[in-house]
């Protein structure tokens, strides 16, 4: 018992100092998960225009060339007025301008607006919102990404999804 | 006839988009909490080696306290029995009624969150934790235990012996054709249905043409699922003559007790481990850019370039390189632990055949199956669970309020990140722990080590690092949106 004690607590000290290693400090996150997302994402990586654009009212991110769209925020405030902006243009049922993922941090105020060909309702899973888009027509859903995770969204009436909200926790 | 019907129904459907049921609104692991997780695995690992090694003897762990003894015919014990498959028809039952006359949207309809979630995950991870109460709520089994009441009943004696060289091999079919419906097809409710109806069909004449027993021991997969495991759980129910005795014993050893008789039952716990790990696969940016660009870059010399025209091909071919995937998975995995076993084999230079050595340590791999299967649908079975208290004054999508639950829990609940991620970890870094400590109880066991043997021990060890690895590597992996070529 004094042995399975003894290495229980090595253990758990192993666990909290590895942990404390590999754990990126708050002033290098930003850039160390900037940094590993083109490795892993091959090739899909954060624009840098956005950080050059960061500046101003109203942002609109530009995709890249994989269709991805990452806002990244130069200021460090949780709440930011401005929300980000994402353009979704969806003809025939199925998605032909704007980005497939939207990358927001939590607490950034989202701007997502469709337009559509034919009357379409979009479903936002996760945070259960639906917008109803009018035929030949723009809508936009505003609401503040509050909750992280990956939240498909999809065109209700054909069931076809559209692409997902990724919306990564702080830090 | 029809399971084959719907099954080909289901290849050559409409392209299917991501399942709207059974989104985990998980985000992939960061890259550092990947290679923490693949550290802390490796050094935990020779830490658990240095604790068995200077440990007295693996025995002493395996005790048990008899907790309750109960005679089979008392009334108290029948009345618990039959209340619990009455419990098994009665879910069963309704799970097929609400498919066949409720609503097709998938999140109003009961029978797909009491399927999927209560019952799927929910009763695996009873089973781990009370033992194999399933034995008793199989509502297929409580059928056929009902209509063999009468003294005259012979329907359930068996028409043919079965031939014991089959083993499992008809169960991991069936829990293969399962998981492929799992993944590929659209699973509405009412196909729920008709999958449990043909289950129900293919259970009573299997059961009819080669016995109850035989049946219920070789080919009924959920049985075979929740009873490997059951074994994890520090209850046991063990039947000792007319008696029923109800054992205490340590999380987990209950997997040293006795090991697989049959080559099959290996394969089928490596396919719950490599199931698990394809579905979290299978929607990934490699894997699927693997096809829509590697792939179609290779046949588009053959094909043509013309999308429009070439499309159904192509979504035929898709489908083709997603099944492969899932059927070839368990065989990758088994690639890799006969690899690591033919070497500590040849280190410990042992006799023992490398397929009965192989089978030996089957048993050890269930804990990581387990955590992996919980880590996977971790987000997924808060968000959907809770929501059957909603489903059950509304079982049928139609604006009843029953008991008065239906407004409940609107928006499902949802985990962070940050805390679902260090769960993930957490969880499969656990698993590997255990599961390094029951294959080195077991060799040292089985092998009658020198106990500082220690060197024969490092490719198991490298086994199980692998396995973790690989879990850990695909929880980080990007998942993509991505239909079509480009």
């Amino acid at each position: 018992m004094r042995r399975l004690l003894l290495t229980t607590m090595v253990g758990a000290a192993l666990l909290i100092g590895l942990h404390e290693i590999f754990q990126p400090g708050a002033s290098s996150r930003a850039s160390s998960q900037a940094a590993a997302m083109p490795a892993r994402d091959l090739g899909t990586s954060a624009a840098p225009d956005a950080q050059a654009e960061a500046a101003g009212d109203a942002r609109t991110v530009e995709p890249d060339e994989n269709n991805v769209a990452t806002a990244t925020t130069a200021t460090t405030s949780t709440t930011s007025a401005t929300p980000t902006r994402f353009e979704l243009i969806v003809c025939h049922g199925k998605l032909i301008g704007g980005p497939r993922v939207l990358r927001v941090e939590a607490g950034d105020r989202v701007a997502i607006s469709v337009r559509s060909d034919v009357a379409e309702e979009v479903h936002l899973h996760g945070y259960d919102r639906k917008l109803e888009v009018p035929a030949g027509a723009a809508a936009t859903l505003e609401f503040i990404a509050d909750r992280s995770g990956r939240f498909e969204y999809e065109l209700e009436h054909s069931s076809v999804v559209l692409g997902a909200l990724e919306v990564r926790p702080h830090g | 006839m029809r399971v084959w019907l719907l099954l080909t129904a289901a290849l050559f459907a409409a392209d299917a988009q991501a399942h709207s049921f059974g989104q985990s609104y998980a985000l992939p692991i960061p890259l550092w909490m990947y290679l923490y997780g693949a550290s802390a695995a490796l050094l935990l690992s020779f830490l658990v080696i240095g604790f068995v090694v200077t440990a007295r003897s693996a025995e002493r762990n395996q005790q048990r306290h008899c907790v309750l003894e109960v005679d089979d015919r008392s009334a108290a014990w029948r009345r618990l029995v039959m209340l619990l498959q009455v419990l098994g028809v009665a879910a069963l039952s309704l799970c097929i009624v609400c498919g066949l006359v409720g609503t097709q949207l998938p999140n109003d309809n009961l029978n797909m969150t009491l399927f999927w979630i209560a019952f799927v995950l929910g009763l695996a991870y009873l089973s781990a934790l009370v033992g194999n109460v399933y034995a008793r709520l199989n509502p297929w089994r409580a059928l056929i235990d009902w209509s063999s009441r009468s003294e005259r009943s012979t329907l359930w004696r068996g028409r043919i012996n079965y031939p014991q060289w089959l083993g499992c091999y008809p169960a991991l079919l069936l829990y293969g054709v399962f998981i492929w419906l799992e993944l590929f097809s659209r699973i509405t409710p009412r196909l729920l249905s008709w999958v449990l109806i043909d289950y129900s069909l293919i259970n009573l004449v299997g059961a009819w043409l080669i016995g109850r027993d035989a049946w219920f021991r070789h080919c009924e997969f959920f049985g075979i699922y929740f009873g490997l495991l059951s074994k994890i759980a520090p209850l046991d129910y063990v039947p000792a003559g007319p008696r029923w005795r109800v054992e205490l014993r340590q999380p987990f050893i209950g997997l040293l007790d006795e090991a697989p008789d049959h080559f099959s039952l290996l394969l089928f716990v490596l396919f719950m481990l490599s199931s698990t790990a394809f579905d979290g696969l299978h929607e990934t940016e490699p894997w699927v850019r693997g096809f829509w660009v590697n792939v179609y870059g290779l046949l588009t010399p053959f094909t043509g370039n013309n999308i429009v025209e070439t499309y159904a091909l192509y979504q035929w071919l898709y489908r083709l390189y997603q099944s492969l995937g899932l059927l070839l998975s368990p065989l990758i995995y088994l690639a890799i632990y006969l690899v690591f076993l033919r070497v500590a084999s040849a280190l410990t230079r042992q006799r023992m055949a490398l397929a009965e050595m192989a089978v030996r340590f089957a048993y050890s791999l269930i804990p990581i199956a387990l955590v992996y299967n919980i880590a996977h649908y971790y987000a997924l079975f808060v968000a959907q669970g809770p929501q059957l208290l909603r489903l059950i004054s509304d079982p049928l999508g139609r604006g009843w309020n029953l008991f008065g639950t239906a407004d409940w829990l609107q928006q499902p609940m949802l985990v962070s990140m940050g805390a679902l991620w260090h769960i993930q970890v957490g969880l499969i870094l656990f698993g590997h722990i255990v599961s390094v400590y029951l294959m080195h109880a077991e060799a040292l066991r089985l092998f009658a080590l020198q106990r500082r043997a220690l060197l024969s021990q490092l490719p198991m060890l490298l086994l199980m690092l692998a396995y973790t690895t690989i879990g850990l590597w695909i929880l980080s992996l990007p998942i993509t949106s991505q239909s079509g070529p480009g």
